[in-house]
Formats: structure tokens, C-alpha cells, sequence
């Protein structure tokens, strides 16, 4: 060649376009694929079994096309430039820094990956049922101490990177941290099992361990992990790079644990709602709020009238109460916030007469009031929603990609190779993720919830509050008796709905006799079988089996894992084996995990076993496998996941009635490492098969070699 | 051309290469060269499976591949001892080739090594074999590498890489283009190697562009690993054994010629007498470097990440390495090599190596 070749070729609009769109279009497709499982089963699942329409279909579509948009910009800003990131730091800093400084940096990273995806969220929606007289540990934790509770997660989190890098740089199997963190836990799981207050809280440590590791820690701990394992060490370790995850899932379970411990003495035990609000129990109670505010704000919106009464001293007392805080404008803003309306709506929603008589002149105030403030669902403020979830995204990812930079530039003295891509995969994460936060909260967080408060009428009558209807100039005359064998009257009357006329039970109190009007609310189930059933209970079971499948595919932190497994492995585990066995995993374990809130089991019973016959396994098994399985259960729970269980896990508690809705995500982290295991173990016995046979052909060979001599 | 010396690589299973690597270090070799690929195997479907799919399934394992640079002069016997060492005369274990490489230009520590090397039992070594390597976009590979097997030719080898060519002169449109490759590397006798090269062609669709190289390159000797499918043999010999057991009687593998040339592949204009410029170096600095070749000549670079393993407890030589092999003309070599020592790519901050092979026969999409 004569000429020095430019470096750079012009690109016409039209052929950039010509680029652009088949690279848009493959991954948006692949987005579809791994979305459109889980979503239309959702929607059939409403439809067709359950037979109720969805409310709010066209936002919930456009969220979930919001989802898919996001997750591919996300994907891409993952693979271009997250893990890229991760890779070159880990590559370099062994090279160029010295130990103490790679420790306090995955010290670091590790604690601000917890600040950065705060599962704290989700964590406290899960215990949003709790009540602090049922579970006084656990309720002081998620609100007063929800600060010391992330704080020491995340503590626990940049410890365990921390030994992951240990564990890389020395060659360290992964297999003794096993042993220890995980017979450490159940020791504790079993010590707490006999503790009222601290069972209550083993749910919400063991879910802790799950999701701590979120979409955006995942992929930059792999990469960096499999980074610094390259140029570490001396051969070839198998499964280098990965382990990181389990440790960042075993470590703040043992952080909650041991700050329940630390705080199990100075709070009240478990009592009665009653005994919880009377006065000789007062002072213990207050160390659960922050200011005697706070206990108010708590019994005037959370408690039952009758636990009112105990603590202000009866019905009259409670309502001068009410008044003396509206009359006192700081006072009202500490116990009912600052919208206007608050106590109008408080006190239309108490179930007291003498309140809504004290608060309301006439029926035709209370009327009004009602039909202000009732039946009308929040409207979405999208400027609102936006800026939330695009500030969430920001921080995300620039939390942990902006120190890693700095160490590169600062401590390592290197420069980002192929800087611009890094950073435009950068924006496409931050983008991906809060575009696909909207549409979480849109689409997936509407979706899930309705399914998921709806599911029990698959094994008990429900009321769908979502269909109510108000039957103007309701006609008394129309009302109807009937008798059954027993003789026993029952009252109905005949509505007309859709051309067709059906019969409806009549019910004194949903009538109003001042606007003559009736308020009609369809009660549905229980679909299979009888009332509280087994065969409805199946079919629950069923439909959380599916669910977990379909979520986990869509997942993008085990997306990421696959594919890192993929590349390690040189292709002899597949990203497709890795994702389904998980998915498998995931179903079973969420299967487990609505069995355990349906009957109340103790958590206990169901993850100790399997944690035994894992280490068991674990023994048993090679390294490359022991660390991809435990690897995957820490990706399994992630945002797609999170919501749409919790949301089913919430549903079903709030309608069986126990105390807190955790433990489902601690299944779905279990099972997944049962299933890799196993199909782990599986491979290595084909493998060794292989060779074994080998040999035998060999002595045949002898033999035949031998007869001819 | 200077510095004419044999390079063999070693193809094993991986649960079995650190004995080999040990012994290898044993001998006195100072640095190795190791990467990890995959060997698949056919599988034949059993049960309800086998009504869907009349085809085998390909069954993966992982393997590693080592490789080591030695004088000319213990060729043979390194081939037998590392034979002996795999035990690589059993079907399935591995593959043991060498060539006849120049070393360019290296670090001073990456030499070829003097060592002696123990007598061991001979067993016989295949001549007369050519290497072919294809790259394909990921995801390909399996259809390229199902031809060795499926011929029960070779167990092929495959890696993966990335790419760098035009794509790395688009700005940020590149990331439009995936950079991730697959490269399959099958060991043949001369005489099948027209067909095979040809099959690769057709079954890759080669001649359709941005779909991949393909490329031949001459060996020396070797033992090629020939056990393409899983599962007991029904015979007492099996017909990878009778193969061999024939080769060795007739002494080579001329026997096994069979009608070669297809009319598609008649009709094919080849790409003839180029090479294969490999640089291995250092990770941290190899897109540096590679940038740097580009702009001297070299159109496009397939990258592999590698490890070096130096013998000793010194390590001087940093683990974390890669393969960036680029095709080509002669012209080009000199200038390559004055462009890259210029960017210090022989120093201590690069340690780098270059290996040049022949690329008699090469064949790719050429835009008439």
C-alpha cells in the first residue's frame, strides 16, 4: 500500500442507518423473547383462568413496552460498558497496586453497591404488612433502624468482595466459605427458630442475602472478578472469576442476623395488639418509634379501633386528640404529613362512627367527602415518575462505575481503553435502567399486583374491590328471598349487566339509604374446589411455579451471568442451560415459597434441608461448578422478579394472614443452586464417563494388538 | 527470513492438561502458551429424541491448548514425550502437532527453550497433515466444527476471539458489528484437506459476505485425535483405531485419499501466499498495539485471550495475555514488525512475541 490508510471510513446516513437498525432491531427482539413469557402468562392468567379484565390495560401496556426498551438499552450498556469497565480494572489492579488497596477497594465497592441499589425498598414493601406488636425486632429494622439495617448490609456486602478478591488472588476455593458462612446461618436460623422475636426476622435476612445483588453489581463484580482472576494466580483455575456473588449473598445474611441479635434485648417480646398499646408497656414500645409522634401517627393510621381506645383512653379522647394536632400546624405536619386533606380522609376511612360523626357535620358532607376522596386511584405524575426513576438509574450506576474510574486514573495511572464506547455503554445503562424502572412501576409493579391480590380467589370467596359498582336509585322492591333445606332465608335480587341478568346477594349495610344508593362490589371464587381447598392451593402453587420461570428468563443480571459463564467456559456451558436450569430453580423455589406463607410454615424447616443437602452436593461437586451454581442464586432475584413475587407474596399474606410476607425470595435463591448443582454434577459425571471409556478402549485395543502378536 | 524454529501445540482435555504442563515445565521449558477451548464430540440421540432429531448431538468438552516453542533439532522427541506424557495415543485425550514457524522478533525471555528430552516409547507420528483454521462470527462455530467430526476426520478445536478490522474504523457506529468470533481449528491429512477446506466454505457459506476467513497452514507432525463420537463400539477395534492402526502399516495416510473437488469449488480463485502474523502480548497493551499494526499494513487482527505460565517462581512474564493474529502479504512483515518495535512492543511492558506461519491457502468474500 502506498498510501497511509485514513483511520477512519465515512459513513453515510444512509448506511449508518442501514447499521443501526438490524442492531436495534436484534436486540429489542431479544428482549421480547425473554419478556413475553412472563407477561402474556400474567395476562392470560387474569383473563382466561380467573376470568378477571385487567384494569389500567393501556398503561400497563405501555409500560411494558417501557420495560423492553429499557432492558435492551440496559443489556447493551452492560456489555459495552459496565463490564468492559470491570474487566480493565481487574486486569490492572493486581499488576499495579498493592493488597491493602485492592482490599479497601473491594471494601468500598462493595458497600457502595449496596447504597446504590437500595434494597432496602423492597425489603420494607415485603414487611409493610408487619405489625409491630407481632414482630417487634423486625418492625424496629425496617422503619426506625432501616438506616443501621442497610448500613450493615452493606457492610456485610463489601466484606464479602472482599474476600472474593482474596479468594482470587490466592486461589482459594470456594468451598470452606461455604461450609462455614452457610452452617454459621443455619445455626443462628435454628437459634432464632426458638426466639419469637428473631424468627420473625430470619425471613427478612435470608431474603436480605437475596437481594443485595442487584442488576448493576452483578455484571461489574463478575467482570472485575474475572479480570483480576486472568491475571492472577498461576493456571488456570476453572471457574475463575466468579464467587464474588455468593459471598455478597451469605454475608449480609449473617449481618441482619447479628444485628437482630445485638438489638433482640431492648425490644419489647411479641404481645397481643391490646397489651402492646396499654400504658404499662408504653415506654418498651416507644423504642420502636422514633418520637412519641411517630407511635401516634402509627396507632391514628395502622392500629384497630379497639387498640385506639387503649391508647388514648377511649373514643372521645382520641377525637380531641385528632383536633388538638389540626389545630397545631407543626404537630400535624409530623404525624400526618402535609397534604391538606389528611385527617378528612383519615377519619373517612376509620371504621369509628363517633369519628366520622365528629369530623363530618351532615351525611351530605360525609357523602361528598366520599366522593372526593374514594374509588379515585392516584393519578401518575409523569414528570414526577420520571425524574424519580431517572435519578435512581443516575445513581445506580454512576455510584460504583465513577469510583472504579477513579481508581483506574487516580491509583492505577492507566487510561480507559476504548473510553468512548465505555461511556456511551455508560448512558445506554443509565437510560436502559431508568426507562425500565417507569416501566416496572407502569407496567410489571400493576400487573403483578393485581394477579397477584386476585390469585386467592383461585381457593377463597373474594370481594373485587377493583369492579366496584354503585347502582343508582336503587329500588328495595326489586330485593328477593330465597330458603335453602335448613330453611334458612337468605336475601338477593336479580341485577341486569351486559344484556345478562344475574343474581346478587343483598346485603343491609352497602346501602345507603340517604342517596339511595347501593354499592355493589362482585365477589369472585374460590375457583377450584371448595372454600380454602387443596385443589385451589394447587393451582396458586402452579401459577407461582410459572411466574418464576417466565421472570427469571427476563432477568437481566443472569442475562449477564449466562453469558459470562458462556465466555469462561469457552462455550461448553451454555448461557441457555445455565438460564433454564435457574428458571427451574427459581419456579420451584418460589412454589416453596407460597406453600410457606399459604400454611405458615416456619422458614426454618424449609431452608435448612436444602442447605444441608447443598453442602453435601457441594463437597461432592467440582469448583468450576460449586461457583457457578452458588453464583446463580444471587441473580436470580432482581427487578423483574422482586416485584412481581413480592406482589404475589403480599396478595397471598394479607388474605391467609401471617405476620410478614419474606421468605420467598430466600427460596428462589435456594432451589436455583439445588438445580445448577445437580446438572453440574451431571456434566462432571459425563465428562469423567467419557474419559473412563477411553481407557477401556485402550485395554481392548491391547487385546486385539495382543491376539495378533 | 530468520530464526526458523518448531512450535508444537499441545490440544488436551483439561481435567488432564496440568500434568502435561508439569511435565513440560519439568523439562525445562520456560514459558507456555495456554488457552482454553472446547473439543465436541458426537452423541447419538437416544429415546424420544432420536424420533425428532435424526442428527447427533454435539457433546462439549473443554479442553486446553498449550503451546511452546523448541529448536528444530528435538522435534520428534518432544512430540513422543508429550504423546507419551497424555497418553495422547489413546483416542479422545488429544492432539499433539508441531509446525515450522519463524520467530520474528520476541522479548528476550521468549525464546526457544534448550532442553533434552528423555526417551520415551515411540509411537507413531503422523505426517503430511495441514492445519485449517476458520473464523466465524460466535455462534457459528458448531457448524464448522461439525464437519470434522461428521467426516470422522479430527476432533476439531474451538476458541473464541473478537475481531477488530473495519469495525475499529467506523468511530462509535461499531458497536453496531459484533466483534466476538469463533475460531475452529481441524488438523487433517493432506489429502483430505481439500475437501474438508471446501466443506468449510460451503457450510459456513464463506463465499457470502461477513461471514468469515478461512485459512490453511502446513504441519510438520503430530497425532491427531480422532474420536469423534461418544459411546462403547460394538467391534473390538474401533474404526478410529483401524484408521490409525492402517496409517501406521502403509506409513501414511495416502491411502485415505478420496475423489476431491466439487464443481462449486473448482470454480474457486483462493488466496495464495500469505501469512499468518502472530503477535502475543502482553493484555494490558494489545488493542494499543493492534491499533498500531492496523495502521501500518494489517487489515484486520483476530484476537484470543491467552495465559503465559513461565517456569520458575519469578514472574517477570504477567499471566493475563493475548493472541492477536493477523493475515498478511509479505510486503507488509517488515514493516509490521519496525512499527511494532517502535511502539516498545518488545519491551518489558509488552513482552512481545511474534510468530509468522505460512497461509498458503487462505479464502474469504472478496467484493469483485
Amino acid at each position: 500500500m502506498s498510501k497511509k490508510p485514513s483511520n477512519k471510513i465515512k459513513i453515510s446516513f444512509k448506511e449508518a442507518l442501514g447499521l443501526i437498525l438490524p442492531y436495534v432491531k436484534d436486540r429489542f427482539l431479544e428482549q421480547v423473547k425473554s419478556v413475553w413469557l412472563v407477561i402474556s402468562y400474567l395476562v392470560l392468567f387474569q383473563v382466561l383462568v380467573l376470568g378477571i379484565p385487567i384494569v389500567d390495560a393501556s398503561i400497563i401496556a405501555a409500560g411494558i413496552v417501557l420495560v423492553i426498551t429499557g432492558l435492551t438499552f440496559f443489556m447493551e450498556g452492560l456489555l459495552v460498558g459496565l463490564m468492559p469497565l470491570g474487566e480493565v480494572v481487574g486486569i490492572k489492579l493486581p499488576q499495579k497496586s498493592t493488597l491493602p488497596v485492592i482490599l479497601l477497594f473491594s471494601l468500598v465497592l462493595g458497600f457502595l453497591a449496596t447504597l446504590a441499589e437500595p434494597a432496602i425498598q423492597v425489603l420494607q414493601t415485603a414487611g409493610s404488612a408487619v405489625k409491630p406488636w407481632e414482630a417487634p425486632l423486625l418492625y424496629l429494622l425496617l422503619t426506625k433502624n432501616a438506616g443501621i439495617l442497610v448500613y450493615s448490609v452493606g457492610a456485610g456486602v463489601g466484606i464479602a468482595v472482599m474476600f472474593g478478591m482474596l479468594r482470587f488472588l490466592y486461589q482459594w476455593s470456594l468451598k470452606p466459605f461455604i461450609y462455614v458462612l452457610v452452617g454459621i446461618l443455619s445455626c443462628l436460623t435454628v437459634y432464632a427458630y426458638f426466639d419469637g422475636n428473631l424468627l420473625n426476622l430470619t425471613g427478612l435476612a435470608w431474603d436480605c442475602g437475596a437481594v443485595t445483588t442487584g442488576p448493576v453489581t452483578v455484571p461489574l463484580v463478575l467482570a472485575l472478578g474475572m479480570g483480576i482472576s486472568r491475571m492472577a494466580g498461576s493456571a488456570d483455575s476453572g471457574a475463575s472469576g466468579f464467587g464474588v456473588v455468593t459471598l455478597a449473598s451469605l454475608f449480609p445474611i449473617l449481618a441482619v442476623l447479628s444485628l437482630g441479635l445485638l438489638f433482640s434485648s431492648s425490644v419489647p417480646n411479641v404481645m397481643s395488639q391490646d397489651d402492646f398499646f396499654k400504658d404499662k408497656n408504653r415506654a418498651q414500645v416507644e423504642q420502636l418509634f422514633e418520637d412519641k409522634n411517630a407511635l401516634t401517627r402509627y396507632v391514628l393510621t395502622n392500629a384497630g379501633l379497639e387498640a385506639q381506645r387503649t391508647y388514648f383512653g377511649s373514643s372521645e379522647a382520641m377525637i380531641d386528640e385528632v383536633k388538638k394536632i389540626s389545630s397545631d400546624n407543626s404537630k400535624k405536619e409530623s404525624i400526618f404529613g402535609t397534604d391538606p386533606d389528611a385527617i378528612t380522609k383519615w377519619a373517612l376511612q376509620s371504621p369509628s362512627k363517633k369519628v366520622k360523626k365528629a369530623f363530618f357535620k351532615d351525611n351530605q358532607s360525609l357523602q361528598a367527602a366520599i366522593d372526593k376522596f374514594s374509588g379515585k386511584s392516584e393519578p401518575i405524575k409523569p414528570i414526577e415518575l420520571i425524574a424519580r426513576n431517572m435519578q435512581l438509574a443516575v445513581q445506580a450506576i454512576l455510584l460504583l462505575s465513577i469510583p472504579m474510574m477513579l481508581v483506574l486514573f487516580l491509583i492505577l495511572r492507566e487510561k480507559l481503553p476504548k473510553a468512548d464506547e465505555v461511556l456511551l455503554g455508560l448512558f445506554f445503562a443509565i437510560i436502559g435502567m431508568g426507562i425500565f424502572s417507569i416501566g416496572i412501576e407502569l407496567g410489571l409493579d400493576k400487573l403483578g399486583s393485581q394477579v397477584g391480590s386476585k390469585i386467592p380467589v383461585a381457593f377463597k370467596s373474594l370481594e373485587m374491590e377493583d369492579s366496584k359498582k354503585i347502582i343508582k336509585n336503587f329500588d328495595k322492591s326489586v330485593v328477593q328471598k330465597s330458603i335453602n333445606e335448613d330453611g334458612e332465608t337468605e336475601e338477593f335480587f336479580l341485577l341486569k349487566e351486559n344484556k345478562k341478568v344475574k343474581q346478587v346477594p343483598y346485603n343491609e349495610k352497602k346501602y345507603n339509604q340517604d342517596t339511595r344508593q347501593y354499592t355493589y362490589i362482585p365477589v369472585i371464587g374460590p375457583l377450584f374446589g371448595s372454600e380454602g381447598g387443596f385443589g385451589g392451593a394447587l393451582v396458586v402453587l402452579l401459577f407461582a411455579f410459572i411466574l418464576g420461570y417466565g421472570a427469571t428468563l427476563a432477568e437481566p443480571a443472569l442475562n449477564a451471568l449466562g453469558l459470562t459463564v458462556e465466555e469462561i467456559t469457552v462455550g461448553t456451558f451454555k448461557k441457555s442451560l445455565l438460564m433454564q436450569t435457574v428458571a427451574l430453580g427459581v419456579a420451584v423455589g418460589i412454589a416453596v415459597g407460597v406453600a410457606k406463607i399459604m400454611w405458615d410454615i416456619p422458614l426454618a424447616y424449609l431452608l435448612i434441608p436444602p442447605y444441608m443437602l447443598l453442602m453435601i452436593i457441594t463437597k461432592i461437586s467440582t469448583e468450576e461448578f460449586v461457583n457457578i451454581a452458588w453464583d446463580s442464586a444471587g441473580v436470580t432475584t432482581g427487578p423483574i422478579t422482586v416485584p412481581l413475587v413480592l406482589a404475589l407474596g403480599l396478595g397471598l399474606g394479607g388474605q391467609v394472614g401471617v405476620v410478614e410476607g419474606f421468605g420467598i425470595l430466600s427460596m428462589a435463591s435456594v432451589c436455583p443452586i439445588l438445580a445448577v448443582s445437580l446438572v453440574g454434577l451431571n456434566v462432571t459425571r459425563r465428562r469423567r464417563k467419557a474419559l473412563a471409556e477411553e481407557v477401556d478402549d485402550n485395554t481392548e485395543a491391547a487385546k486385539v494388538a495382543g491376539a495378533e502378536s | 527470513m530468520q530464526d526458523s524454529v518448531i512450535r508444537v501445540t499441545v490440544v488436551i482435555n483439561k481435567s488432564l492438561s496440568q500434568k502435561v504442563i508439569d511435565s513440560l515445565l519439568g523439562l525445562g521449558i520456560q514459558n507456555l502458551t495456554l488457552g482454553s477451548g472446547r473439543s465436541p464430540m458426537l452423541q447419538e440421540n437416544k429415546g424420544l429424541l432420536a424420533i425428532f432429531k435424526s442428527e447427533a448431538t454435539l457433546v462439549d468438552d473443554p479442553v486446553e491448548y498449550i503451546s511452546f516453542l523448541v529448536e528444530p533439532e528435538i522435534e520428534t522427541e518432544i512430540l513422543q514425550y508429550v504423546s507419551s506424557v497424555g497418553k495422547l495415543s489413546i483416542p479422545g485425550r488429544g492432539t499433539v502437532i508441531s509446525e515450522q514457524v519463524q520467530l520474528l522478533k520476541a522479548h528476550e525471555l521468549l525464546g526457544t527453550s534448550k532442553i533434552s528430552v528423555p526417551r520415551v516409547e515411540e509411537t507413531h507420528l503422523l505426517e503430511d497433515i495441514v492445519g485449517i483454521c476458520c473464523i466465524v462470527q460466535r455462534g457459528q462455530g458448531d457448524v464448522i466444527g461439525r464437519i470434522g467430526l461428521d467426516t470422522g476426520t479430527c476432533v476439531p478445536l474451538l476458541n473464541y476471539g473478537y475481531g477488530t478490522g473495519v469495525r475499529d474504523k467506523m468511530g462509535l457506529l461499531r458497536i453496531t458489528i459484533p466483534a466476538e468470533k469463533e475460531l475452529v481449528q481441524i488438523f487433517v491429512s493432506k489429502f483430505d484437506a481439500d475437501i474438508i477446506f471446501n466443506m468449510m466454505i460451503n457450510y459456513g457459506k464463506l463465499d457470502q459476505p461477513g461471514k468469515g476467513f478461512i485459512y490453511e497452514y502446513p504441519l510438520r507432525k503430530g497425532q491427531v485425535n480422532m474420536k469423534v463420537a461418544m459411546g462403547t463400539s460394538q467391534h473390538a477395534a474401533s474404526i478410529e483405531q483401524i484408521v490409525a492402526a492402517l496409517d501406521q502399516i502403509k506409513g501414511d495416510a495416502t491411502w485415505r485419499r478420496s475423489d476431491t473437488g466439487t464443481d462449486k469449488a473448482s470454480k474457486r480463485t483462493y488466496l495464495e501466499g500469505l501469512f499468518d502474523f502472530t503477535l502475543i502480548c502482553n493484555e494490558t497493551v494489545s488493542a494499543d498495539l493492534v491499533k498500531v499494526a492496523m495502521a501500518n499494513g494489517a487489515a484486520g487482527a483476530t484476537i484470543s485471550k491467552v495465559s503465559n505460565i513461565s517456569a520458575g517462581e519469578e514472574k517477570t512474564i504477567p499471566k493475563a495475555r493475548e493472541s492477536c493474529s493477523m493475515i498478511v502479504g509479505e510486503p507488509q512483515v517488515n514493516q509490521l514488525i519496525e512499527a511494532l518495535d517502535k511502539a516498545e512492543a518488545f519491551g518489558d511492558k509488552a513482552h512481545g512475541q511474534i510468530i509468522l506461519r505460512e497461509a498458503p491457502r487462505a479464502f474469504t468474500y472478496i467484493k469483485k
